[in-house]
């Protein structure tokens, strides 16, 4: 019966779409979605947001209550998301609840809601703003960045962390602190507690990691290799700048 | 309890098999720091010759140097990835599966070796339940499941997959405390390594965890059986995972001790021992060896 449900809420999307003047496959955003987003980018125009369909795969849910999340894999990439309730996918797809058995998602610029079961796909229309994709992982470690976007980051949200110089290995790793949410550290993936080991080759500082996160938002910026330890593992990422 | 598990092994090994390719040529791994070597010669970074899977060095006698010996044109192709989960992130298992998938040379045998950092990479736990941020089995059997159908995608009929059970990092945990317990405490605090079970100062919230990965790893056998027999024809699925209650049977149940762990994060496999130890599990578990052999390997 709930496969039944599923099925016929697969089918109503194209046409609850329609209904909402938004064209399910279309990469523009119009005002009247903006409008309805869950989280939008305060101020910002509909040209800034670009939609995509995609298709999720829920591996499952966890826990109950205000601890419950589910996770989430774009079957395209298989880059995972973990999702707590009334969190979103992109700007438009809110988590409604999670239970054992699946989630329910609502997106609030068409006002459908859908239940998900662990082990189901669902294709959706993710709305993204600029900001989302400012930073975009592309393959092992490699990222791909926008200074434009960096920088308006930097300016709206800051560059959101600090670090501590400590004793490891014989070096003077620079200890990534609190990551604020949103921030330019945040949108380049680092995390607290990783050991940031060198950038282009030089020590990072407690006095100079805004410096050089900043770097990645003027419009001459090439790249950055970003040595750091995380979890006891060392990386090496690069973020080159389109 | 435990004649089921038996039951179950017995069934798995009685199904008709598949014929493997009679000479196997080419040798892949999904995995991360443990397939990748991370300081298993006691130095910090990856040192993929010492791996258990792909090492050429002749002291950890990997599955590749074994496959060698019985075909000499062997050759093998790794998309492990330190840090990589069997759920989590891009590199995941269905991640990794795809990068095979991709190869232009497809391999007919397979490693998986996931799991560790599933359980690292979590937040501590609430201050009521420290699996309270772990994934749940489901979640970890179908990343496992949607990784199995990826390979059965696109391997040759008559390959292998064998998906090795993932130890219990409470285990290394103590493992760690015994090799040294100021100087890996210490690096545990300070490069965060899997601060869930490291950071955790109550016992019985450690245990929680490690029984959490004795579930994940009988929903691994479930999916292991699962695979097998929703592509039998295609190609075979197997794994060590026979229980929890069967101590040292598997690198899952193995207690790591001290000499096994690496003198460098106290948490990855030394060259010498721990990956020696799994490599020779690792074999004993698949089609020349035998389950019955794998306690002698963790000896």
């Amino acid at each position: 019966m709930k496969t039944q449900l599923v099925s016929l809420a697969l089918v109503a999307l194209p046409w609850v779409a329609s209904c909402t003047g938004a064209d399910s496959a279309s990469p523009t955003v119009t005002k009247q979605e903006v409008a309805a987003l869950a989280v939008p980018e305060e101020g910002a125009p509909a040209s800034e947001y670009v939609a995509h369909p995609t298709t999720f795969r829920l591996f499952g849910t966890q826990g109950e209550g205000a601890t419950a999340f589910a996770t989430l894999a774009d079957t395209s990439s298989w880059d995972t998301s973990n999702i707590r309730v009334g969190e979103t996918i992109g700007r438009s797809l809110q988590l409604v609840s999670v239970s054992d058995a699946g989630i329910e998602l609502l997106d609030t610029t068409t006002r459908e809601r859908r239940m998900v079961r662990s082990g189901e796909d669902i294709s959706v229309r993710v709305i993204e703003h600029e900001f989302d994709r400012a930073a975009v992982e592309s393959s092992e470690h490699v990222f791909h960045t926008h200074a434009r976007s960096l920088a308006r980051i930097e300016a709206r949200y800051g560059i959101g962390t600090s670090c501590e110089t400590v004793s490891f290995a014989g070096q003077s790793p620079c200890k990534v602190g609190v990551v604020a949410k949103n921030s330019v550290a945040a949108r380049l993936g680092l995390q607290p507690g990783d050991l940031l080991l060198g950038a282009d080759g030089s020590p990072v500082t407690p006095s100079n990691l805004a410096s050089q996160l900043h770097r990645l938002g003027e419009q001459q910026s090439q790249s950055l290799q970003l040595s750091m330890a995380r979890g006891g593992v060392v990386i090496d990422r690069m973020y080159v700048a389109e | 309890m435990k004649r089921s598990i038996y039951l179950g092994v017995l069934s798995a090994m009685m199904m008709p098999a598949l014929a493997l390719a009679a000479d196997p040529s080419k040798l892949s791994g999904i995995g991360d720091s443990i397939s990748q070597g991370w300081g298993a010669n006691n130095l910090p970074g990856e040192h993929p010759e010492f791996g258990f899977g792909q090492g050429t060095d002749a002291g950890v006698n990997s599955l590749f140097l074994r496959y060698k010996a019985k075909n000499a044109a062997m050759t093998k192709e790794f998309v492990s990835v330190s840090g990589a989960e069997m759920v989590g992130g891009r590199n995941n298992g269905p991640g990794q599966a795809a990068r095979i998938c991709a190869m232009a040379v497809k391999p007919d045998r397979v490693v998986i070796e996931l799991g560790g950092n599933d359980v690292c990479s979590r937040d501590k736990g609430s201050s009521s339940d420290a699996t309270s941020n772990l994934y749940s089995v489901t979640t970890y059997r179908n990343a496992l499941k949607t990784t199995l159908d990826t390979l059965a995608g696109c391997l040759p009929t008559g390959a292998q997959v064998q998906v090795l059970s993932m130890p219990r990092v409470d285990y290394l945990f103590n493992a760690g405390n015994a090799k040294n317990v100021i100087t890996c405490n210490l690096v545990w605090s300070v490069a965060s390594v899997c601060r869930v079970v490291t950071g955790e100062t109550n016992a019985t919230r450690r245990q929680s965890i490690g029984d959490r990965i004795d579930q994940y790893n009988d929903g691994l056998r479930a999916e292991v059986e699962s695979a097998a027999s929703r592509h039998a024809g295609k190609i075979t699925v197997i794994t060590d995972w026979r229980g929890k209650d069967m101590s040292n049977s598997s690198v899952g149940t193995y207690r790591f001790g001290k000499d096994d762990i690496d003198g460098f994060d106290c948490f990855h496999p030394h060259k010498d021992t721990g990956q020696r130890k799994i490599a020779c599990a690792a074999w004993e578990a698949a089609e020349y060896g035998s389950l019955s052999n794998v306690p002698s390997c963790l000896k």
